[in-house]
């Protein structure tokens, strides 16, 4: 039976062959250097562990795909800073000032997170978190900073900083997507709206009137059956004119328009669109005047260019009253700068801030009661910037409107 | 002091005391002396009782009491001649003591010895001297751990445990959890160099087969001294150190 119930044995020392009988004194200095080996080995194996420990610490500090620090939150002094902070940060940073070294910076932040943390005893904060912009390695971060206790009592911070920049594309990449979401169900919101108000009207008036005359076409005058069929004529040119713009506009949104720029003459280029909407001018009596000098070639895409002045044309025959003027004219500015002007009616500023924006653009009647949608202007905007060039508008009330085409040089 | 009360001090003196003459021969070469006066204190640790000694020679005295390989005759012979005096530590293998020896000659011819025992001193100073030793390892040991293996700290205590008993075979063996498996096997390296040629798939593993086995039963040191005895209830494998005697204790930890 052992003597020692609660007690492992966990070593036998022995010693032997002694030329004379062993006696107590013998075993008395065994007892003591066993008592003080087994102490030693007791020491040893902590100190074993405590190696192994560290090891496993240090593997992992070194291994982590994080900037691991730790600073003198009074002098900000770096007492360590792991592998992976020195590799991406680069030389000797023990004892150097973080916000230095680590920041970029030529003073302490101002977000330095030490003033939550107590010099001596007491832990104000267990941790802040926050992300910033490091200026000095261009990324984002995630720094998470943590009040420990030094081995000699005092206060010393421990900071994780997380390398975020794909987590922040990808959010930014989120943000584009919600954004382009956004404007799409606008698009979508515009183009049902269109659909069920801008088209239906004068398709429904084309209707009634063919209806109207073929029903009751012996009973009118042929004057009046004249007035029918201008009717039915301008409600089928809107109809139209509407479509094509749908069509345009609908084929730009789904990123079918692609650019083909090629050298093209533009004057030659704004006479044949001016050609277009003559009809229209002069049932208004209104003078389309072509400044464009005639013998300039610019590197443009003809098609999506026509388009803009077609619509800027007609927008302005709009809002122009009988025996206005029009006039076309460009500069050279860092590219070609095109303008259409008008001596038309006007906008306030109120109607000059949306006049892009998809979302407020309502259609005004023209000064001959002229109807439209809307959708022309956010066409020429949409076409503008896929041709890499910008859109304004300059106008006063009362008085006149310009467009600015700024195209640059392809 | 007179004449008188020098002998009575010296009669009463708390260390032995003798006085002496030698006899020389032809050539004056000292061949023995007699004994002309001795103390009581100087038969109390020596045996060499006044009664027993004096007025005889010491190559009579030396036959039953002095059994001794040392010279007396020559070297107290000598000083006698000479003069002067000496003083030596003298271990009498008889009793089984030491003795301080102080020797001094006033007179041709003669000399007188002043004698206490010291073995209780020498045996302190031996200690002390083991214990310094003993203290100056281990201070080394814990002062520069890391510098050392587990085997290395084991090794050094072995051949201190060797030299603490004048032994000259010293193991340390771990122990497993399950109180019957040997772990670990640690010789020193004298046990290793001159006394052991076991190989080490022939090393016992298990408590039962060595010496050892009493002592993790009973958690009891153990000395054994007729191994030849004891030697029928154990087995040593072949290459194992021949014993004759031997002790050993076991190293224990609280269980979890």
């Amino acid at each position: 039976m052992p003597v020692i119930q609660n007690e492992l044995v966990v070593a036998v020392i022995g010693v032997g062959n002694k030329a004379t009988d062993y006696i107590d004194e013998d075993l008395e200095s065994l007892t003591e250097i066993s008592n003080t080996l087994s102490s030693l080995i007791l020491q040893k194996e902590y100190e074993q562990k405590l190696i192994a420990h560290q090891t496993i610490i240090e593997l992992i500090l070194n291994n982590l795909n994080s900037i691991v620090y730790i600073s003198n939150i009074q002098t900000y002094d770096i007492i360590f800073i792991n592998d992976y902070g020195s590799k991406v940060l680069g030389g000797d940073l023990i004892g150097q000032k973080y916000w230095d070294k680590i920041f970029g910076q030529t003073e302490p932040c101002e977000y330095c997170s030490n003033k939550y943390f107590s010099i001596e005893t007491e832990l104000v904060h267990n941790q802040v978190s926050y992300e910033l912009f490091n200026n000095k390695t261009g990324i984002w971060y995630e720094v998470t900073d943590s009040p420990i206790r030094w081995h000699d009592g005092h206060i010393f911070k421990l900071s994780v900083i997380r390398d975020i920049s794909t987590r922040k594309e990808s959010e930014q990449q989120t943000n584009d997507l919600v954004h382009q979401l956004q404007i799409s169900n606008n698009t979508k919101d515009k183009f049902f709206s269109i659909i069920a108000h801008d088209l239906r009207n004068p398709l429904g008036t084309f209707m009634s009137m063919a209806a109207v005359l073929y029903n009751d076409y012996s009973y009118f005058e042929e004057n009046e059956k004249l007035d029918f069929l201008k009717t039915m004529r301008d409600s089928s040119r809107n109809i139209y004119n509407l479509l094509e713009n749908l069509l345009e506009w609908s084929s730009s949104q789904s990123g079918m328009i692609k650019l083909k720029p090629f050298p093209s003459n533009l004057y030659n280029l704004v006479k044949t669109t001016i050609d277009l909407v003559t009809n229209l001018a002069t049932s208004k009596s209104i003078s389309i005047t072509n400044l464009i000098p005639q013998k300039l070639i610019v590197n443009i895409d003809p098609n999506i260019i026509s388009t803009v002045i077609r619509n800027l044309l007609t927008n302005s025959i709009k809002f122009t009253p009988k025996n206005g003027k029009i006039e076309i004219n460009c500069i050279n500015d860092n590219g070609i700068k095109l303008y259409i002007s008008d001596n038309g009616i006007g906008m306030d500023e109120a109607k000059l801030t949306n006049l892009f924006n998809s979302d407020l653009n309502a259609s005004s009647l023209g000064t001959a009661k002229e109807v439209g949608s809307g959708l022309g202007l956010l066409l020429c905007k949409d076409l503008i910037e896929k041709h890499k060039g910008t859109i304004s508008v300059e106008s006063t009330l009362n008085q006149g409107t310009t467009f600015y085409i700024n195209l640059p040089w392809l | 002091m007179d004449k008188l009360d020098y002998k009575d001090f010296l009669q009463k003196a708390p260390i032995g005391y003798a006085h002496h003459r030698v006899i020389f021969d032809e050539a004056n070469n000292p061949i023995d002396f007699i004994f002309l006066e001795a103390n009581q204190k100087l038969g109390e640790i020596t045996g060499l009782y006044p009664n027993y000694v004096i007025g005889r020679k010491m190559s009579d005295i030396s036959k039953n009491k002095m059994a001794t390989k040392f010279d007396f005759i020559s070297y107290f012979g000598n000083i006698s001649k000479n003069g002067g005096s000496a003083d030596f530590e003298h271990y009498a293998e008889v009793s089984n003591k030491w003795f301080r020896v102080y020797v001094t000659s006033l007179k041709y011819g003669y000399f007188s010895l002043f004698v206490s025992e010291i073995t209780s001193l020498r045996d302190a100073i031996i200690r002390l001297d083991k214990k310094k030793n003993l203290l100056s390892v281990f201070f080394e040991l814990s002062q520069n751990l890391s510098n050392f293996s587990l085997e290395d700290i084991i090794s050094r205590s072995l051949e201190l445990a060797e030299h603490q008993t004048m032994s000259t075979i010293s193991f340390h063996h771990f122990v497993g959890d399950d109180q019957s498996t040997i772990t670990k096997q640690i010789w020193s390296k004298n046990t290793i160099d001159n006394y052991c040629h076991i190989t080490q798939s022939k090393l016992h593993n298990n408590v039962e087969h060595g010496i050892w086995g009493k002592c993790i039963s009973t958690r009891e040191p153990l000395i054994i001294n007729n191994y030849d005895t004891y030697r029928e209830s154990s087995h040593t494998p072949s290459g194992h150190p021949h014993l004759t005697r031997f002790c050993i204790l076991c190293q224990s930890s609280k269980m979890n």
